[in-house]
C-alpha cells in the first residue's frame, strides 16, 4: 500500500528524471543546420550541427571529404565528395556514427543521395567505372546495412537526388559529364556531353527522362531543390563555353515544362547549391560569391559572400556558408581554425 | 540577407565581393602578382611556346626528309620540360576547357592517347593533319603524352604518322602561344589579372587571384608527390613499379621531377613577386628555406644520369632517396595549403574546380 512517504518519495523520483532527461538531452537535438567544415591541411570533413541561433552544438568526425547530406528522422547521411567511397550514416541526436558505407568495387560516390520515404533505403549516386556510366546505388539504412541492388542510369555523371515531398518518386540531375578518378575531374565527354534530369520510381526500379530542354547544352545540371505546387528548382554549371551560356544556369520546371530563370544570370556560371521551401528558393554560387532568395523567380534579398556554397532553407530562416562563414538568420558563424565551409549544407527537419 | 534595395545598390557600383585584406595590403600583393607574371608567368609560357614552335619545324623538316629524328627527341624534350615549369601555373586561360591536360594527358592508365592515335592511323584522316584540323579535337589526341607515342615509335619520313606528329606539335605550338598572348600586358585577361584589386568579373578582389595560384601550386606539388615520384616507386621498398613512370618513352621522367622542384624554388624566390612580397605584410618567410630545399633536391636529382625506371627497377638506394623526396613535399604543400595563406589573413577558399 502506497504510503504519503513513498508516495512523495515517487514524485520526487519522478521529478528527477523528468529533470535528468533535461540535463542529459543531447545538445544536438536542438540543431537546425547542418553544415560541412572541412581541414585545410588534412582535406577530413565534419558535420557541423548548428543551432537556430547560429550556435555551435557539436560535430560528427568523419574520415573522408564530405559533400552533401540527407536525413531521415534521427539518422543523417553524409555523402563523400567525388570520387570518395564511404558514406557515413550518423545520429543526428548523440552525433555517433552507426555505419561507413563502402562503395563496391569499381564504383565511386558522386556526393549526393536520398532516403526513401519510409527512411529504411538509401539512394546514392554512383559512377561505374568499368563503362562511366552513372548509376544509383540501393542500401539498408539499418544494420546490417547491406548494399541491395543498383539502377543503371542512362547516362554519366549523376549528382543530386531528391525525393518528391510525399512518395518515393526520385529525381536524379545527371550531370552527362564521364569521369575518372583515374584522370582528376578532367571531363571526358566535353565536346559532346548533354545532361537532363531524371525520374526514378523506386517500387518499379524504373528510370525515365523528366526534362531535356534547349539551352541546356553545354551546362552540367547539378542541383535541384522541390518548391512550392512541385515546381522543380534545378541549378547548373557551364562546363563548355563553346555550347553553353552562362545566363542559362538556373531553371524552374513546373509540369515537365522548363524555363530559365534569369537571375541566374548574376551567379557567374556556376550554381554551388539550391535550396527551396514553399514559395523562396535560395541560391548560392561560389564563383558569383553571392547567395540570392528568391520568389517566384525574382530576387528579394541578395547578399555577397567570399566562396558562397552552402544553401538550406529551416523552418525559420535562411542558411547560407561562404569559405570562412555560415550566416544563419541574422548571426554569422565563423569557422574553427584551420578549417573551412565546404559546399553543401542541410536544413534539419 | 539584406534586402533587394540593398542588391540594387551593390550591383552596378560594387558587384565584387569584399577583400579580407586592407587596402595596402592588397596594392602590395597585387603588385607582387604583377611581378610574378611578368618575371615568372610570361617568361614561362614565351619558353614553351619557344620549345613547341621549334618541334613543329624540326618534325617538319625531318618529315620532309631533311632532319634528324634525334635532333627530334632533343625539341620534345624541350616541350616537355617547359610545360613541366609552365604548369604550376594553374590561372587563367590554361584553366579552361579541359585544363591543363591539353597539354599533358598524364597519368594515362586507361592509355587514352595511345588508342586515339592508334585510331587516327587507322582511319588516316586528311582533315586531322590540315591546318588547324586539330583543334576542337579529343585532348588523347592532341597532347604530349599522344605525340611521345608517335615520335618514340619508328617515324618514317612522308607517312601520315610524320604529319600527325608535326600537326600535333602545332597544336601544341598555337595553345603555347595563345597562353603568351593572354598574359602579355594589354591583353583582356591581363587586363583582369591586374586590377583584381579593383574587383571585376573574372576577380572580385585579390584575395581570389592569389587563392586561385595557391590552389594551383597546390595541384602542382600534388602531382609531383603522389603521380611523379610515388606513382611509380610506391610507398616503400618493394612497391616500386617501373612502368608507372612518367614520360618512360622518352626517358624524361626524371629530369621531369628535377624540373619541378627547381620550378617550385624560383616560383617562390621570383624577386619581388607574391611570396617575396608577402612578409612585407606580415607573410611567411618560410618561401625561401622551401625554395632554397627544393633547389637543392632539384640538384641532387641532376647528378643521377639513368633514367627514372632504371632507377625504380633497381628499387636501391636511389629509389629510397627520391622517396625521401616526396616526404619533403608534402612541407611544401602544407606551407601552400595554409602555411602562407594563413600568414596573410586569406584561407585556400574551395575554387570551382574544387566544387561540384
Amino acid at each position: 500500500m502506497a504510503t504519503r512517504r513513498s508516495l512523495l518519495g515517487q514524485v520526487a523520483l519522478g521529478l528527477g528524471v523528468m529533470a535528468c532527461r533535461g540535463l542529459v538531452a543531447q545538445p544536438a537535438d536542438r540543431a537546425h543546420y547542418v553544415g560541412v567544415e572541412t581541414s585545410i591541411a588534412t582535406g577530413l570533413s565534419r558535420a557541423l550541427f548548428v543551432s537556430s541561433s547560429g550556435e555551435r552544438l557539436g560535430a560528427t568526425d568523419l574520415d573522408f571529404r564530405a559533400h552533401g547530406m540527407a536525413q531521415h528522422g534521427s539518422v543523417l547521411a553524409v555523402f563523400p565528395r567525388r570520387p570518395g567511397n564511404r558514406v557515413a550514416l550518423a545520429r543526428t541526436d548523440s552525433l555517433e556514427i552507426l555505419t561507413v558505407i563502402d562503395a563496391p568495387r569499381g564504383r565511386h560516390f558522386f556526393g549526393h543521395g536520398a532516403f526513401t520515404a519510409d527512411g529504411a533505403t538509401l539512394l546514392v549516386a554512383e559512377n561505374d567505372l568499368a563503362t562511366l556510366h552513372g548509376g544509383v546505388g540501393v542500401y539498408e539504412t539499418r544494420a546490417p546495412f547491406r548494399r541491395l541492388g543498383q539502377i543503371d542510369l542512362p547516362g554519366p555523371g549523376p549528382h543530386e537526388i531528391i525525393r518528391h515531398p510525399t512518395r518515393d518518386l526520385f529525381f536524379i540531375a545527371l550531370g552527362g559529364i564521364e569521369t575518372h578518378p583515374d584522370y582528376g575531374r578532367l571531363p571526358l565527354n566535353l565536346d559532346v556531353f548533354r545532361s537532363q534530369i531524371l525520374e526514378l520510381d523506386i517500387r518499379r526500379s524504373g528510370v525515365g527522362e523528366f526534362g531535356h530542354w534547349d539551352g541546356t547544352e553545354g551546362i552540367s545540371l547539378r542541383h535541384l531543390a522541390f518548391g512550392a505546387d512541385e515546381t522543380l528548382m534545378i541549378g547548373g554549371q557551364l562546363v563548355d563555353p563553346e555550347r553553353g551560356r552562362p545566363t542559362n544556369i538556373l531553371w524552374q520546371c513546373r509540369k515537365g515544362q522548363g524555363e530559365i530563370v534569369t537571375a541566374g544570370r548574376l551567379l557567374a556560371g556556376y550554381v554551388s547549391s539550391v535550396a527551396s521551401r514553399g514559395d523562396d528558393t535560395l541560391v548560392t554560387s561560389k564563383e558569383a560569391h553571392l547567395a540570392l532568395l528568391l520568389r517566384d523567380g525574382e530576387v528579394v534579398e541578395a547578399t555577397r559572400v567570399d566562396g558562397a556554397s552552402a544553401a538550406a532553407l529551416t523552418s525559420k530562416t535562411a542558411v547560407y556558408s561562404g569559405y570562412r562563414r555560415i550566416e544563419i538568420g541574422s548571426t554569422t558563424l565563423g569557422t574553427a581554425d584551420g578549417r573551412e565551409f565546404d559546399n553543401h549544407g542541410l536544413a534539419l527537419a | 540577407m539584406r534586402p533587394l534595395l540593398a542588391l540594387l545598390l551593390i550591383l552596378p557600383s560594387l558587384s565584387f565581393a569584399q577583400s579580407r585584406l586592407g587596402a595596402d595590403d592588397a596594392a602590395i600583393l597585387q603588385e607582387g602578382l604583377a611581378v610574378t607574371a611578368d618575371a615568372f608567368v610570361l617568361p614561362a609560357y614565351a619558353a614553351q611556346e619557344a620549345a613547341a614552335t621549334n618541334l613543329r619545324d624540326q618534325l617538319d623538316a625531318y618529315c620532309t626528309g631533311d632532319g634528324d629524328i634525334a635532333v627530334v627527341h632533343t625539341a620534345f624534350a624541350d616541350v616537355f620540360l617547359t610545360w613541366q615549369r609552365s604548369s604550376i601555373v594553374q590561372v587563367g586561360p590554361i584553366t579552361e576547357a579541359e585544363g591543363p591536360m591539353r597539354v599533358q594527358l598524364w597519368p594515362d592508365p586507361k592509355g587514352f592517347a595511345r588508342r586515339a592515335v592508334r585510331t587516327a592511323l587507322a582511319a588516316e584522316d586528311p582533315a586531322l593533319v590540315a591546318p588547324d584540323g586539330l583543334d576542337g579535337r579529343s585532348i588523347a589526341l592532341t597532347n604530349l603524352t599522344a605525340l611521345e607515342t608517335l615520335i618514340y615509335d619508328p617515324l618514317p619520313v612522308q607517312s601520315y604518322a610524320c604529319d600527325l606528329a608535326t600537326a600535333i606539335a602545332a597544336f601544341q605550338a598555337d595553345l603555347a602561344a595563345h597562353l603568351v598572348a593572354a598574359w602579355t600586358p594589354g591583353s583582356a585577361f591581363r587586363g583582369e589579372y591586374d586590377t583584381a584589386i579593383s574587383g571585376n568579373p573574372r576577380y572580385p578582389n585579390v584575395d581570389t587571384l592569389v587563392r586561385e595560384f595557391l590552389a594551383g601550386a597546390i595541384v602542382y606539388v600534388d602531382r609531383l608527390r603522389k603521380f611523379k615520384l610515388l606513382r611509380g616507386l610506391g610507398e616503400a621498398t618493394g612497391e616500386a613499379r617501373p612502368e608507372r613512370t612518367e614520360a618512360r618513352r622518352s626517358g624524361l621522367g626524371l629530369p621531369s621531377i628535377e624540373t619541378s622542384f627547381r620550378t617550385l624554388a624560383d616560383f617562390y624566390e621570383t624577386p619581388f613577386g607574391l611570396f617575396d612580397v608577402a612578409p612585407d605584410i606580415g607573410g611567411s618567410m618560410e618561401y625561401y628555406v622551401l625554395g632554397e630545399t627544393a633547389r637543392s633536391i632539384a640538384d641532387t636529382i641532376a647528378i643521377d644520369p639513368r633514367p627514372l625506371d632504371e632507377i625504380v627497377a633497381e628499387d636501391g638506394t636511389s629509389a629510397s632517396e627520391l622517396r625521401r623526396f616526396a616526404d619533403l613535399v608534402l612541407y611544401q604543400e602544407s606551407f601552400l595549403k595554409s602555411g602562407f595563406s594563413g600568414s596573410i589573413g586569406l584561407t585556400t577558399g574551395f575554387t570551382a574546380a574544387d566544387g561540384d
